[in-house]
């Protein structure tokens, strides 16, 4: 029982860190690699207020900043190298393969900062004052604090995939993802379309990063590559750009890592995430939960 | 000179290894093939010459078999992965590179698990290694010249014009990407030659950024910016490092400043500027005289719809 | 005169949309034919699928004896079916006579992609004759001087011409235009009229889609229109204009599907 409250916390923070990349992907034709990055520097920057400068911040306000922190790098990421590669690049594979160049270039810069401080080290994020409690609920423990990310993850998914499905901003989101150019005939500006959808994905990567802090007591500088490989996994099992199919690639990837690494000795893990990545495009590319097959041609 | 040279051998190994890994990806990439799966085929190539070395067979033998059942097999791999396109394609083979090091933290003693093999003779002398990455240099050059140079070229700016032009798209992306696996191949054996040793951690997600980096950096319109790319690799270390271990920050910034700002690469800012020159020169001699100068830029083109089926935000 | 291209009962269709409905026709060899009709009347798709790069529903294609329907478009290229795009498709960065070579590469792209390694000498005698064929396309359309120039700098009619010489420079024996003069002042499309009637006086079938009905009298010998993806008018020039069908779907009365039916 222990195991599935961790693989349902564990989905969730997933989930928070996969919309971002999957978002990104499905309207921007970005795949942004410096994504882990940020969600570290986020954490990160928690650590250094909390442990470094021995402020005393609760969680709430952890969050809060961690989400401007990571909303803040990817606005820069975007007006600073997304946008001008954007407008230089001329046919889309062209920009594609420039975009994912470069992010992997701006990563290197947040990890190092983290690297140097840490002296190459795992670091630890903690609210204060600390008030964890512990639930028992049958056999199982939980604690108020894996209670929120759930919640907050399950509220944050859900009210991102209505205002994706009834608000104008979100209705002009799809637009664009479909055709950029009847997007511009539309009337929708792509720049400050990609700038809302980078901030976004910044602040989901922020909360992700103080929650998985303080879910698996620290991270370390390079915890955000780790994590994007698996959200790769999760993001092209529900489907490139789908919210709700974000949401259940994630649990499902959870469900199996935990699975897997508690039945064997674990070291075939990550072969299961990547066979799925391969067998998934190859087979259904729009993804195991998306109902529509957009056809372009 | 000469112990300068001894000093630094390593580096003029590794600049050889890296540019012919650095070529198999700008053979993909320039032709619109967004592939990773060259570093997949690295380690393959290191670990089947690892073991062929084990039972005698010759560096240059293991060399031709690898380069040839690379290439076959990267022909196979290619067939089912021709329809995918774009970062969909980048996302499976880089699942295939990913899949292989685990396959090689298992590999039992064909591999030596995650710690790797080590103790393979020394099989490649550095000179050698020269001539090899110069045929590989030499065989790819011919690929940007004449029509198939062209219909490179046009493989990746607009698939569907090409196919008006008579090219055989998915066969020559099959191709394409067969000859990129035999590189990648190859760039592994002569890796394992040269350094006697292979573990999982030698082609991981850091050798996929290594040859990404120098493919783009350098300039994935020709093998000129591949050389580029991997001096440039292999030598950054070297030459900054007055920067200390703040380097990684100013190999990020330089990475994104010649991406965003030069699309060409390095290789395209050189050209922009000898051609700079060149007519700087001509103008000298020619007294000043002005060159009409009557275009203008006009609305570019509408890029093709792309082929992607499967892009779109669902709620 | 003979038949160079069959068209038999050929259907394209887009779920429910019947972009090309039932069209069958021959076109004569030496002949040049218009194509007129409203946007989204099917024009631009039929050339498609003439052109294998749209794919049939059903329906029967032969070009000079042979059925080619279930050809692929590059091997539909080599066979001599050579087209222009509606919009300007060249590569931006590469040199006008690059651009142009790009079409004589049309007949020998089979020679396969390691040519350059086996067999070097046929390859230089390839593009020997593709410089040659290329300079004559320039020429024929008034490009000489520009050879060197990057084809993205060029003024937008210039660009036009450029991807007309580059569809003569395959050789082709049936080329089919779509809409080639859009955007090019009077001037320009009566120069493209011009090189279209000697490459009719050379012997070579050609299909053009047009909205100027001015130059449709002028250059064309016999002209179809489409209407909702079927052929409702064809003839002669000059009475296929004065037809009131052909008036009726161009003045956009296209609630009248009964007489275009
Ligand atoms: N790929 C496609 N998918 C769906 N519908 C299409 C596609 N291409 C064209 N159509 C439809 O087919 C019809 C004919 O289009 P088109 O051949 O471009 O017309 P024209 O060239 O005469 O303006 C239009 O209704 C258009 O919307
Ligand atoms: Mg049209």
């Amino acid at each position: 029982m222990e195991q599935v409250v961790n693989a349902i916390v564990l989905g969730s923070c997933y989930c928070l860190f996969a919309i971002g990349l999957s978002l990104t992907w499905g309207t921007l034709n970005v795949l942004n690699l410096a994504h882990g990055a940020v969600f570290m520097f986020s954490a990160f920057t928690c650590y250094l207020l909390t442990q470094h400068l021995d402020l005393a911040i609760p969680l709430p306000w952890l969050i809060l900043i961690a989400m401007a922190v990571g909303a803040a790098m990817e606005l820069a990421l975007d007006l600073l190298v997304f946008r001008p590669i954007r407008k230089r690049s001329k046919t889309l594979a062209d920009a594609e393969l420039s975009m994912l160049i470069a992010s992997i270039g701006a990563a290197a810069i947040p990890v190092t900062i983290a690297q140097k401080v840490t002296i190459d080290s795992p670091f630890t994020v903690t609210a204060k004052p600390i008030n964890t409690t512990e639930y028992h609920i049958g056999s199982v423990y939980i604690t108020n604090i894996e209670i929120l990310i759930v919640v907050f993850t399950l509220v944050l998914t859900v009210g991102l995939a209505i205002w994706l499905q009834r608000s104008n901003s979100g209705r002009a989101l799809r637009a664009l993802s479909f055709d950029a150019e009847t997007g511009g005939l539309m009337g929708i500006s792509q720049g400050r379309m990609s700038a809302l959808v980078l901030v976004l994905s910044g602040m989901t990567a922020g909360a992700a990063g103080v929650f998985l802090a303080v879910f698996l007591d620290s991270l370390t500088p390079e915890s955000g590559s780790d994590l994007l490989l698996a959200a790769f996994a999760a993001v092209v099992i529900g489907g490139v750009g789908s919210v709700w199919g974000t949401l259940i690639g994630a649990f499902i990837l959870a469900a199996g890592e935990t699975l897997v690494s508690a039945t064997t000795s674990g070291t075939w893990t990550q072969a299961v995430s990547f066979g799925l990545i391969i067998v998934v495009l190859l087979l259904r590319p729009s993804g195991l939960f998306s109902r529509v097959n957009v056809n372009r041609t | 000179m000469n112990a300068w040279y001894s000093a630094h051998v390593v580096l003029f190994q590794t600049t050889a290894i890296y540019a012919v890994l650095a070529l198999s990806f700008q053979v993909v990439l320039r032709s619109g093939v967004f592939s990773f799966a060259s570093v997949g085929f690295f380690g393959i190539g290191a670990y089947v010459s690892a073991n062929l070395a084990k039972h005698g067979v010759s560096g240059v033998l293991s060399m031709i078999i690898v380069f040839v059942g690379s290439a076959i097999f990267g022909y196979a791999l290619s067939l089912p992965l021709v329809r995918l396109r774009g970062l969909y394609l980048g996302m499976v083979t880089f699942a295939f590179d990913q899949i292989l090091i685990v396959v090689a933290n298992n590999g039992g003693t064909y591999t030596g698990g995650p710690v790797g093999l080590f103790g393979i003779p020394f099989d490649v002398s550095t000179l050698e290694l020269f001539i090899v990455a110069a045929i590989c240099l030499l065989l790819v050059s011919q690929l940007e010249r004449r029509s198939i140079g062209r219909s490179i070229s046009v493989l990746r700016v607009d698939e569907q014009l090409a196919r008006s032009m008579g090219v055989e798209v998915n066969r020559q992306r099959n191709f394409i990407f067969a000859l990129s696996a035999a590189l990648g191949g190859l760039a592994g054996v002569l890796n394992t030659f040269n350094f006697s040793t292979i573990a999982p951690g030698g082609f991981g997600f850091d050798l996929i950024v290594a040859g990404l980096t120098m493919a783009v950096v350098g300039g994935i319109g020709s093998w000129l910016g591949a050389v580029i790319g991997a001096l440039i690799v292999v030598w950054f270390p070297q030459v900054f490092t007055f920067v200390g271990s703040y380097k990684a920050i100013v190999y990020g910034v330089l990475v994104i400043l010649v991406v965003a700002y030069e699309p060409g690469g390095v290789l395209g800012l050189l050209q922009r500027g000898v051609r700079a020159i060149a007519a700087l020169i001509e103008k000298r001699s020619s007294g000043g005289a002005e060159v009409p100068v009557e275009e203008k830029k006009v609305v570019p083109s509408v890029p093709p719809p792309a082929t992607t089926p499967q892009k779109g935000v669902t709620a | 005169m003979s038949v160079l291209l069959e068209v038999a009962d050929v259907n394209v269709h887009f779920g429910g949309v019947r972009a090309v409905d039932g069209i069958d026709f021959d076109l004569e060899t030496g002949c040049l034919y218009g194509l007129v009709g409203p946007n989204g009347s099917g024009k631009s798709t039929l050339l498609g699928a003439l052109s294998r790069m749209t794919n049939l529903t059903s329906g029967r294609l032969v070009f000079a004896g042979e059925e080619y329907q279930t050809y692929s478009p590059a091997k539909t290229a080599r066979m001599g079916i050579g087209r222009t795009f509606q919009a300007v498709r060249l590569i931006p960065g590469l040199s006008v006579l690059e651009n142009v070579m790009l079409g004589g590469d049309a007949r020998t792209a089979g020679v396969g992609i390691f040519a350059n390694w086996l067999l070097p000498w046929r390859t230089r005698n390839c593009e020997r004759s593709c410089r040659e064929g290329a300079m004559e396309a320039i020429e024929r359309l008034e490009l000489t001087g520009l050879e060197k120039r990057t084809a993205g700098m060029l003024p937008y009619g210039t660009q036009r011409r450029v991807e007309i010489a580059r569809a003569l420079a395959a050789k082709p024996d049936l080329l089919l235009f779509d809409e080639p003069t859009a955007g090019m002042n009077r001037e320009e499309r009566d120069e493209v009229g011009e090189v279209m009637r000697s490459l009719r006086g050379q012997g070579l079938t050609q299909v053009l889609v047009e909205h100027d009905m001015q130059m449709i009298t002028e250059v064309c010998d016999y002209v179809f229109v489409m209407n909702f993806g079927k052929v409702i008018a064809q003839g002669d020039p000059e009475a296929v204009v004065a037809d009131p069908l052909v008036q009726e779907a161009y003045l956009g009365k296209r609630g009248s599907k009964n007489a275009t039916a």
